[in-house]
């Protein structure tokens, strides 16, 4: 097989957390964040962990504790020691990877869970989007104390909400009432509802190289496409995970492969313009898989992370070869 | 179910002093929390915000690879 064999998994183990999402920093290559929970996020405290990598494998650069456990984590894009995290305890957090402890500021709005943050990708703006079990999302500027606006019209819990990379103002949400919404931040009202499937979606993302194409992955193990310019059947439908899609995200380095984990333990890999789009399948975990992340320098690197209380990063064959 | 057990139980008492295990599975942890029964080795924070300033930035932001790539055409899905 041409040079196609994978790089080692490096694997760090982080007793008594469980790990809920992971995310390389936009600055600097190999550095990658980690929101972790004691007892699978029942109940206990939280941490981030802000892992480096160097020749002999992961090492743990610094953690932060917070009372409740953390579910979600963005980077900065304006500044490389800056991180927000989302808790438990309906708060956000917002911490400073220089600093021996933190958090910098905490932001308190929402009434329960806070499940989803993530930090604008468009250049003209510095916002973070959060979702939450208590049906809202709400839009912050980190350098503000309270919230710029709460959007309203979801009627179950919100699990994911991820700005469009291309659309300033953008971004999109996935909920327990199994729709997929769009939405812009100059209107409260939501701009589009797609009933994309019949079970709850915990996950959607937006295509880096097409930006009227999103995907989201759902409890009923599917994971669908859809194209905002005709809502009324998805694009692509991909089947294999056996249990519900925990987290899907688009590579940011290729055009048509997504990447995906789930709570039947594995890691997938897709690429939806071939006819049989199941690319590789990576069985590396012993529990539920909630954090996936493609690195944005190397195209070839992948981090996850899972209720085992490992957190790796490897290269799957599957990205090391010619498309 | 998504968050199995839920969070609305009350919260656990006073931290146990004995050592605790270093990985209770799921399965336990809801058997504890059905039977109302305190979970072992909660640790309880009690973390404020420090209210300083963010440290000074250093590097300029990198274009994400989508932006590097221009005007590359957008893949279509399959029909």
């Amino acid at each position: 097989m041409s040079g196609a064999r994978g790089g080692a998994v490096r694997t760090l183990r982080v007793p008594g957390r469980h790990g809920y999402a992971a995310e390389f920093s936009p600055y600097l290559p190999g550095r990658l964040a980690c929101a972790a929970a004691q007892h699978y996020g029942i109940a206990g405290c939280g941490t981030l962990l802000i892992l480096d990598q160097n020749e002999s494998g992961l090492r743990l650069f610094r953690s932060f504790d917070w009372n409740d456990g953390l579910f979600d984590v963005t980077w900065s894009e304006n500044n490389e020691h800056v991180l927000v995290t989302c808790s438990g305890d309906g708060s956000l957090q917002l911490w400073d990877t220089a600093k021996a402890a933190g958090p910098l500021q905490v932001y308190k709005e929402h009434t329960q869970e806070v499940y989803s943050v993530d930090w604008s990708q468009t250049r003209g703006e510095q916002l973070v989007v959060s979702g939450s079990w208590d049906q809202t999302v709400k839009l912050w500027d980190p350098t503000v104390g309270k919230s710029l606006c709460t959007f309203r019209g979801h009627e179950s819990v919100i699990y994911s909400t991820i700005w469009s990379p291309h659309i300033p103002g953008c971004f999109a949400s996935a909920s327990g009432d199994q729709t997929l919404r769009i939405w812009d931040v100059k209107s409260t009202g939501v701009r589009i509802v797609v009933p994309a499937h019949q079970a709850e979606i915990l996950s959607c993302d937006w295509c880096k190289y097409n930006e009227n194409l999103l995907v989201t992955g759902a409890v009923d193990c599917s994971l669908r496409g859809w194209d905002l310019r005709n809502v009324r059947q998805p694009v692509f439908e991909l089947l294999g995970h056996t249990y519900a899609v925990r987290r899907v995200k688009f590579s940011p380095s290729h055009a048509s492969v997504l990447a995906t984990c789930s709570y039947d333990f594995t890691v997938r890999f897709w690429n939806f313009s071939k006819p049989d789009p199941l690319l590789e399948t990576v069985e590396h975990h012993t529990e539920f898989t909630c954090g996936l992340d493609l690195s944005l320098q190397s195209p070839t690197q992948v981090a996850d992370c899972a209720w085992d209380e490992t957190i790796k990063i490897y290269d799957p064959v599957c990205l090391t070869m010619p498309a | 179910m998504e968050r199995p057990g839920g969070r609305s139980c009350s919260g656990p008492g006073p931290t146990p002093t004995h050592a605790a295990p270093a990985s209770v599975s799921l399965a336990q942890l809801l058997q504890l929390v059905q039977q109302g029964r305190e979970l072992p080795g909660v640790e309880k924070r009690h973390i404020a915000a420090t209210h300083g300033e963010p440290t000074a930035s250093r590097l300029p932001p990198r274009p994400k690879p989508w932006e590097a790539a221009g005007s590359a055409e957008a893949p279509a899905p399959p029909p």
